[in-house]
């Protein structure tokens, strides 16, 4: 069929008749094939050449070998760049065709849309178009040439409209066309009232029409129609002509007529032949688009037996047209409905990785928290205990001293002892010498044992034991206090945790609090005792400041009781207290009373946290101006928790918080 | 001969007590030691105590309150304080309250603190001696406001401080500004300086270096130094070597900047009547102890003996 109809189209040049109808505008070009069948049989062939130049054409064409034609990249049929951005189209083979003619080569200029098509030939960056209607407006900068293709203007609604319509019926309406398009000014020139709106490009004005956006759009029938079937716009259709069209032609820079000169001498030798072939390639019989006019012409065209015939063969066929077209659309709806599903699960798997990234990072700023607040505190214990070891050393350095000169006198006195018994024995001495001797040795004892020297001695001896001890005690509560992230033991004896605490933070209560300690019997348990140190360490910390910020000094009460499932610890102190307000909030990482540098305000919801996970109990009762009480229970029997189930614990079951205010 | 020496020592650690007393005994000193600071000042009120030794941290009175009351009943008792922990906020008090003779740090040598004492005991027999004759009155707090006008150098390589200084001092006194040694030492050539004043923002610098030059070589004037970060061994070593006689943190508060002046250039004053005076701001040799004075130009070292001649000069008008 397609055969027949490419050979009747190349046969119908001789015919004046048929000549004068296909030049004719405004005749859709599907009615033009069907006269084309009626009256190609009678046609006879014939073949273009190239076409014999001047010297001064060829001679102008010699000094410009590069012109630069730019296409409008989406305006298919006509002309446009394909995926491999190569030149296609209606213009594009009549370029070529002229190319040949003219035993030229033009250059595409690739450019992004119409728009910069326009805006590149107002610049002189570009030479020719390769299909533009020409206007007043254009006409400034560009030449025309006659025109090559012509395309009527129509009007396009969704549907849901009925009957022809004209442009009359449309104003006041959202009406678009493509901006930069020829209907702007073609439809502006004559009617300046009527208001359009410019799409970037036909394909996205058809979509807004489509999703009611707008309500028509103005485009020629070609364009328009392809980009119909390839998006599957259903409720679409052709509702009427503008009452213009566009007469396609090949738009040349305003400074160089030779050329355009050049290509109308090129256009005019076309054949009907070729451009009938050039036709035949880019425009098919669209049969959704057959109205019941074209039908009747091809009725009246043929037999009516073959109409009947045909009529029937042609209905299967639009029908099973039809339902590969909806096939398609679906297929189409399908896909984009995967790759919408498919750009969902991405955009849920990032989010999900900017999450975890989120909570990563959340975590390692947690635990570097954790850790300065350990390293803060740990930073003030070894400063508190070097000052602790400071003294002691102090005084064992001076007693060693003091030692030392003490041997040296005794050391002279027992050599001055030796002397004189040697001197006794001796048959030679004289007892002149010996009396001598004797005096020395009595002087040097005399001093030795001066204002009770030997007592005082053996005191700065013991003294100096003392500090030692002191110094190794203070050392091994430090080393058994940091010994951090030992895992949980077994048989920890809280006693001595509390002992080992007292010692270390010794430099801070002393000159604040006295200590008074009330053990009860109580069972070893299993815990972290480096963290349960810690614990100790700031609530005794705490005790003191609310005693500083009270009445300067006052007393800590330490107990300890045990019943048959738990082990209680303690603090009691007679500081400051705290209104409800701030003992609702202690717990809370950063909160802080205490002035900005004298803490991190972590201390409290890190011991809390360490509770939490021994699965302890939390007492905290406060009184403002009489002080708090400070009480936790440490299970006697435990089961090593998951730090998973940790957030299970209510936070209500272990704090019993009492604040008065 | 040296006449017997009264030292007290005050410590809450009998140990530290008795040890300090068994070092003392032999050379004669009559040693006091208390656990208190109340009994330290009851008895120094009924008895002339010569040096007095304190601890800082001490259940019932810290140190340096115990140093800032004897200050007040015994200004010829020269104070010391003997403390193994050194930090920030004792040390600035030491300087401003306890004006402080030494900070001396716990473990200590056993031939420093011997020296230090000794040192000590010698100065506050002089300032008894002076105290003696009934024309002068060491007593500094009982001296009303100098109305002359004095000599005040700025000595800071950036203008931190000085417009600050001029307004408030600037129409009753003579402010000049050095950005250099050699400028600050011009003006202590030409001029009668009462007070030096340095903006010291870092803990290396020239400035520290030149305040213990000033005492060591013209300790008539007094030096105020306003540090923007504030270091214990820093401070420590003002007090040791460069007897500073206040040590002002910043932001400066106008209030304290101004009784820090008056006083300063009244203890001026009070120097320059009574020259004893200047014994009590003895500083411990800088040489082998400041490998960092390389920052002061050998000029300098060279120029400052003029220092001494002109401090003759001053004394003797």
């Amino acid at each position: 069929m397609r055969a027949l109809v490419r050979y009747l189209i190349r046969l119908r040049k001789t015919d004046p008749f048929y000549a004068g109808y296909i030049g004719m505008n405004n005749i859709p070009i599907v009615r033009k094939l069907c006269v084309a069948i009626l009256f190609g049989l009678f046609a006879q062939i014939a073949v273009a050449e190239p076409i014999p130049l001047t010297s001064q054409e060829r001679a102008w064409l010699d000094a410009h070998p590069v012109i630069q034609i730019a296409p409008d990249p989406d305006f298919a049929p006509i002309e446009y760049l394909d995926e491999n951005g190569e030149y296609k189209g209606i213009a594009a083979d009549y370029a070529a065709l002229i190319e040949e003619k003219l035993g030229i080569q033009f250059t595409i200029a690739k450019l992004p849309n119409w728009d910069t098509v326009l805006e590149k030939a107002q610049a002189r960056e570009v030479d020719m178009f390769g299909a533009a209607t020409a206007s007043p407006q254009r006409e400034e900068y560009m030449l025309f040439t006659e025109p090559h293709i012509r395309l009527p203007g129509v009007i396009i609604t969704r549907d849901d409209t009925s009957g022809t319509l004209t442009l009359d019926d449309i104003a006041g309406r959202r009406v678009a066309a493509v901006s930069g398009y020829i209907w702007f000014d073609l439809i502006g020139n004559d009617r300046p009232n009527f208001q359009m709106d410019s799409t970037p490009s036909l394909t996205q004005g058809l979509r807004d029409l489509s999703f009611g956006n707008l309500d028509a759009i103005i485009s020629d029938a070609a364009t328009a129609t392809r980009v119909i079937r390839t998006e599957g716009l259903t409720n679409l259709r052709i509702a009427g002509d503008t009452g213009y069209e566009t007469a396609l032609a090949f738009g040349v820079r305003k400074d160089w007529p030779e050329l355009g000169n050049l290509l109308n001498k090129a256009i005019a030798t076309i054949t009907d032949e070729e451009r009938a072939s050039i036709l035949q390639r880019w425009v098919s019989l669209d049969q959704d688009l057959l109205s019941q006019e074209t039908l009747f012409i091809i009725a009246a065209g043929a037999a009516v037996v073959l109409l009947i015939t045909l009529g029937t063969l042609g209905w299967n066929r639009i029908l099973s047209q039809r339902v590969a077209a909806r096939t398609r659309q679906l297929d189409a709806a399908q896909q984009e409905l995967l790759a919408a599903n498919v750009d969902l699960e991405k955009r849920v798997r990032e989010r999900t990785k900017r999450l975890q990234r989120a909570l990563k990072q959340l975590q390692a700023s947690q635990t570097q928290l954790v850790q300065s607040e350990k390293m803060a505190t740990m930073g003030q214990l070894v400063a508190g205990v070097a000052h602790e070891i400071n003294t002691p050393l102090g005084y064992v350095y001076n007693n060693v001293q003091l030692l030392t000169d003490f041997v040296g006198k005794v050391d002279e006195q027992t050599n001055a002892c030796r002397l004189l018994t040697d001197l006794m024995a001796s048959t030679d001495a004289d007892d002149e010498q010996i009396s001598s001797q004797f005096e020395n040795v009595q002087r040097l004892t005399a001093e030795l044992t001066d204002e009770n020297g030997l007592g005082e001695t053996m005191e700065l001896v013991e003294d100096s034991n003392y500090g030692l001890r002191q110094i190794s005690d203070l050392v091994l509560s430090l080393k058994d206090f940091s010994r951090v992230d030992r895992a949980n033991e077994d048989g920890v004896d809280l006693h001595q945790s509390i002992e080992h605490t007292l010692k270390i933070s010794h430099h801070v209560t002393k000159n604040t609090a006295e200590i008074v300690k009330s053990f009860g019997e109580i069972p070893k348990v299993r815990c972290n005792p480096s963290q349960i140190n810690q614990v100790l360490l700031n609530v005794l910390t705490n005790a003191c400041h609310a005693i500083q910020n009270g009445k300067g000094h006052g007393t800590i009460l330490i107990t300890t009781e045990a019943d048959s499932d738990y082990v209680y610890v303690g603090i009691q102190d007679d500081g400051v207290g705290m209104q409800k307000d701030v003992g609702e909030r202690i717990f809370e990482p950063f909160f802080t009373t205490k002035t900005s540098g004298s803490g991190t305000g972590l201390g409290l919801s890190i011991s809390y946290n360490i509770l939490k996970q021994h699965n302890a109990k939390l007492r905290l009762h406060s009184r403002p101006g009489k002080g708090t009480l400070f009480k936790f229970g440490l299970p006697i029997k435990t089961v090593d928790r998951n730090a998973d189930d940790s957030d299970q614990v209510d936070r209500d079951n272990i704090i019993d918080l009492v604040a008065e205010s | 001969m040296m006449p017997e020496s009264t030292i007290m020592f005050v410590d809450d650690d009998m140990r530290v007590l008795r040890s300090l007393k068994a070092l003392f005994r032999n050379n004669a000193y009559k040693v006091i030691t208390v656990d208190d600071g109340h009994d330290a000042l009851e008895i120094t009120k009924q008895q002339r105590v010569h040096v007095v030794v304190s601890d800082q941290r001490m259940p019932k009175m810290r140190g340096v309150d115990l140093l800032a009351k004897m200050k007040e009943v015994s200004p010829n008792t020269m104070r010391l304080l003997l403390t193994g922990y050194a930090d920030v906020p004792a040390v600035v008090d030491s300087i401003n309250k306890g004006e402080v003779f030494r900070y001396v740090t716990k473990p200590w040598e056993v031939d420093d603190i011997t020296e230090v004492v000794g040192e000590a005991a010698s100065i506050s027999h002089k300032l008894f001696e002076a105290d003696r004759s009934p024309t002068k009155t060491l007593n500094i707090e009982a001296e009303s406001a100098p109305n002359d006008s004095q000599h005040i150098v700025v000595f800071e390589p950036n203008q931190e401080i000085l417009a600050f200084i001029e307004s408030m001092f600037g129409k009753q006194h003579t402010v000049h500004y050095a950005n250099s040694v050699d400028r600050a030492l011009e003006y202590f050539i030409d001029f009668p300086i009462a007070l030096v004043i340095t903006y010291i923002d870092k803990t290396q610098s020239e400035q520290i270096d030149f305040l213990k030059q000033i005492k060591q070589n013209y300790p008539l004037a007094t030096t105020i130094a306003v540090m923007s970060q504030t270091d214990a061994q820093v401070a420590i070593n003002l007090i040791n070597q460069g007897q500073v006689y206040r040590y002002l943190p910043t932001p400066i508060s106008p209030g304290r900047m101004n009784l820090s002046v008056k006083s300063a250039l009244n203890y001026h004053n009070q120097m320059a009547r009574n020259p004893v005076l200047l014994s009590r701001h003895n500083v411990k040799p800088i040489a082998e102890e400041s490998p960092t004075s390389s920052s002061v130009s050998s000029g300098f070292i060279s120029r400052i003996g003029i220092l001494r001649s002109k401090l003759m000069e001053r004394l003797r008008a």
